[in-house]
């Protein structure tokens, strides 16, 4: 991987609170005991579970995926990348030595012990299924797949960027091309999404930047939210630029092939200095699979407003035009999964609620793009489908469905059919 | 929970479904709920984790999904122009930035604009934004000269070499640029030179080839995607032209070749043993017993039906030889390959029910294992077909059961086939020699059939309890 550099920005700032163990300098000199310890355990070594204060301010446990030296320092101290294993890798990062706690240091927790632990009345193979669904987020991957995964892209390589309004810490990393190595903080164009090192370099480019919106047709628009659709063909370095900077917020998105065989649905939110993009959706142009998403983000300033059911429910509502059933393409991350449930359960249970008469799976995969499977599961973790003398019900008590209505969430914004001027790509000719 | 045994039929999507609105129907029912009796409790530990999800997300002060977090830019309002406005009609899209070429689409990285700041050290010579008009006025115009010459690359393999000239930049920059004077073209043209070579492919990254198709390094990123013809099921696709393939193929054919040898000698000895049509029988059965893997007998069906076809006239030479011998030809057939063959599961669940397993099997091998012939199901719907020979419901013994389908053996023909009656099995000491005279007889499917004995009580293992086999002599039998 080449040489990691040290972060020039000092760390983030945590705040403490009294009940804590003494930081730098704020109280007296360590005892002759602590050095000791201290000098016996470090450098820590990669692998290493200690406890890690996190921004909460409280003590979580961590485990040491990656260290390198302080180049300030200029001593022997080390930095730590560490991965909080009460958390999904996206909170990950670099952290000081003075964050982590040294007496509860264990090192090289041995693997044998904690098989005992776990192995009790299991067998091997309930044990790595365990092993393996306990990896949040990553229920579809095999183990081999998933190590060899985080293998490669175990170190942020990219920590935070600007892209437009709002400086962003990144999720995960990004195999940004290997003359960015060098740099930890990227600053995008909020428009064109080229990204450089420097600020200069974004100031200067905005004074040249001739786009004020994505690159493509503009096929929704209500209020000041608008949709445009990009096409990977047309515009490739946009649509790559979109694929690096997604990837920092996407843990299983591959960039491997190149864009021109997807469209990109890029939705912003409009004022007087332009389009900013909120989020986007992509999705190949022909899907053998009956995708109709290939990789879905909100960026993180705008999570929790609804823009992410808006593209779902946008997703199929171009389904729906191309008379088509669609699904989202697998693994969906934990964020996804928990938006696409809600997003199925509003659709069909509503539905659900004024449907009189009986009506097969068949006829609400119809009536909502939704794949079949997916109305199937949909409802079978609900326990909305029943075997009852003999045959199966669909069961619709409204107070059932009303709490699960409920759990689901609400629909966020909603897309106005109306407002949707769009021909699908295969007759765009 | 009362029926949970009770699998429902899987669900059809095109059935409709009666839509139950009050949970008041259900409650006479004693059976209750659930769809799938299986899966109902993995499903409902989901659900519930679902609930639990969704609940978190209802109340946020719970226990959110933790992200990391984000600020305001404050340089933002002053980078970003108030210039937009938005015309009524949807925007449609121009064409892209490389085809209109009026855009410089190249912006300078760290190391030009320390070039830049460093040549421009003593006097101000070269705004940083005409420098980055030349850098990318000379990619293009690289680029364009190795279109030219016909050496572009579809991806990035080798290092690309630079073919653009000093003099010819200079003619194309100088009617473009009229202000910049000759040195400080000449300067750039160097530098862009020696970067460019550095990098060993363009720098302006829309000119950058794609890495290729078969390269698997993760860090390349948008490589072409293959336009190979998708295959449509997936034992389609687990046949690839690779390695592994080829290796799985080679150990189908030593397999097969091993079978053949086996069967070769399984012929010779089974005309001789047997003269019956069955013998088919025991090639299958014995090749399945060389064969480890079911799948593997699965792929070498083609090969197989290969060499069935070599053997065929032998076959049919036998069953004229059966036609002469009074039973009906049609009893040996050769059957479509797959679902006849066995593999050893199937002979251990056809032994274990009772009454197509034998009631007595011998306590030695007696011939080599591999010739110990197994029935199948196939072979007992071929007896119930074939005439009954004379006398087979003669009793030998009259403590003998009555074992249907069996017929005595003939000495002269076993001596015909090499094969000699075992020992008397109490030769050691002749304490008990009256009850263990040899017992045998032809079994369904040609098996040689030998009464038990029990070496250490020198008494015959009791008929009534005949479904109890002794654990040697069984792996004895199948190995």
């Amino acid at each position: 991987m080449g040489s990691i550099e040290a972060p020039s920005a000092e760390n983030g700032s945590a705040s403490g609170n009294g009940a804590l163990p003494p930081e730098n300098g704020t109280t007296a000199p360590e005892t002759e005991a602590l050095k000791k310890r201290k000098a016996s355990v470090l450098p820590l070594e990669v692998n290493t579970r200690v406890m890690c204060r996190w921004r909460d301010g409280k003590y979580h446990p961590v485990k040491v995926i990656e260290r390198r030296k302080v180049p300030t320092a200029g001593s022997s101290e080390y930095e730590y990348y560490v991965h909080y294993t009460e958390f999904n890798r996206r909170l990950d990062e670099w952290v000081k030595l003075e964050q982590l706690d040294l007496d509860s240091v264990e090192t090289d927790v041995d693997e044998k012990v904690e098989d005992k632990v776990t192995s009790l009345k299991m067998t091997r193979h309930q044990k790595r299924k365990i092993d393996e669904t306990h990896v949040e987020g990553h229920e579809e991957l095999d183990a081999a797949s998933l190590r060899e995964h985080e293998e490669f892209t175990k170190v942020k390589n990219i920590s935070t960027i600007e892209l437009g309004r709002y400086e962003i810490e990144t999720w995960y990393f990004s195999p940004f091309p290997a003359e960015y190595n060098d740099c930890l903080k990227l600053y995008f164009c909020e428009f064109c999404l080229n990204f450089m090192k420097r600020k200069e370099q974004l100031q200067r480019h905005m004074r040249k930047c001739d786009l004020k919106h994505p690159p493509g047709d503009e096929i929704y628009r209500s209020g000041t939210l608008s949709m445009f659709e990009v096409d990977g063909k047309k515009n490739k370095v946009y649509g790559q630029n979109l694929c690096y900077l997604a990837k920092l917020f996407l843990d299983h998105k591959t960039l491997y092939y190149d864009v021109d065989l997807f469209l990109f649905y890029v939705l912003c939110e409009c004022d007087d200095r332009g389009c900013h993009m909120v989020g986007y959706f992509s999705k190949e142009k022909h899907s053998e699979e009956s995708y109709n998403l290939a990789c879905i983000l909100t960026l993180p300033p705008y999570q929790r407003k609804g823009y992410g059911k808006f593209l779902i429910a946008f997703s199929y509502e171009l389904s729906k035009k191309e008379g088509k059933v669609g699904t989202p393409e697998r693994p969906l991350s934990d964020l996804g999964l928990l938006s696409y449930r809600g997003y199925w359960t509003r659709v069909l249970l509503d539905i659900l609620k004024k449907h009189k008469g009986n009506i097969s799976i068949k006829e609400l995969s119809d009536m909502t793009a939704i794949k079949a499977e997916d109305i199937l599961t949909t409802l079978q973790t609900l326990e909305l489908i029943q075997y009852r003398k003999g045959q199966h019900v669909i069961c619709a008590d409204p107070k059932v469905l009303d709490r699960h209505l409920k759990q689901a969430g609400r629909g966020g914004l909603e897309v106005d059919v109306s407002k949707l001027i769009w021909t699908p790509y295969k007759e765009q000719g | 929970m009362s029926r949970l045994s009770i699998r429902p039929r899987p669900l059809d999507i095109h059935k409709k479904l009666p839509i139950v609105k009050s949970v008041k129907d259900f409650e006479d029912d004693d059976a209750p709920t659930s769809s799938s009796t299986r899966n109902s409790q993995f499903l409902r530990h989901a659900a519930i984790a679902d609930d639990n999800e969704s609940h978190h997300n209802l109340q946020p002060s719970s226990k959110p999904i933790p992200t990391p977090q984000f600020v305001v830019v404050d340089t933002y309002e002053r980078d970003y122009s108030r210039t937009f406005s938005q015309p009524t009609s949807y925007l449609r899209a121009r064409g892209a930035r490389a085809e209109l070429g009026e855009f410089i689409e190249y912006d300078l990285d760290n190391e030009d604009e320390d070039w830049l700041e460093e040549f421009n050290r003593d006097r101000k010579i070269l705004a940083p934004d005409r420098f980055e008009g030349l850098l990318f006025k000379l990619e293009v115009l690289d680029h364009k000269a190795r279109e030219r010459a016909g050496v572009i690359t579809p991806t990035l393999g080798l290092p690309i070499p630079v073919l653009l000239q000093l003099d010819f930049a200079m003619e194309a920059l100088q009617a473009q640029a009229q202000n910049i004077r000759y040195a400080v073209i000449q300067s750039a043209y160097n530098y862009w030179k020696e970067k460019r070579e550095r990098w060993q492919k363009p720098i302006l990254r829309r000119l950058q080839p794609p890495p290729p198709v078969n390269d698997t390094n993760p860090y390349n990123v948008f490589r072409p995607r293959e336009k190979a013809h998708r295959l449509h099921t997936r034992r389609m696709q687990r046949r690839e032209n690779n390695v592994q393939s080829f290796e799985k193929l080679r150990q189908v054919r030593r397999n097969l070749d091993q079978a053949k040898t086996l069967l070769e000698a399984l012929i010779k000895m089974g005309m001789e043993l047997m003269g019956h049509g069955r013998v088919e029988m025991k090639f299958r059965n014995s090749l399945v017993q060389r064969e480890e893997k079911k799948r593997e007998v699965m792929e070498a069906e083609v090969s197989l039906q290969r060499i069935q076809m070599k053997y065929k006239h032998e076959t049919e030479l036998m069953e004229d030889g059966l036609a002469l011998s009074g039973f009906p030809p049609s009893t040996c057939k050769f059957g479509s390959s797959e679902e006849e063959f066995v593999d050893s599961d199937d002979i251990a669940i056809a032994n274990s029910r009772p009454g197509t397993r034998p009631s007595a099997i011998p306590n030695q091998p007696l011939v080599e294992p591999n010739l110990v012939l197994v029935p199948t199901g196939h072979v007992k719907q071929e007896f119930r077909r074939r005439q009954v020979p004379q006398g087979w419901l003669h009793k030998m013994d009259p403590l003998e059961p009555v074992l249907l389908f069996t017929r005595p053996l003939v000495p002269e023909k076993l001596a015909a086939a090499g094969i000699s009656l075992p020992p008397e099995p109490s030769t050691k000491d002749e304490v008990s020699p009256q009850p263990c005279k040899f017992r045998g007889r032809i079994g369904r499917g040609g098996r040689l059939i030998f009464d038990r004995w029990n070496p250490l009580m020198h008494t015959p293992i009791d008929y009534g309890n005949s479904f109890y086999i002794p654990p040697k002599a069984r792996a004895a039998t199948y190995n």
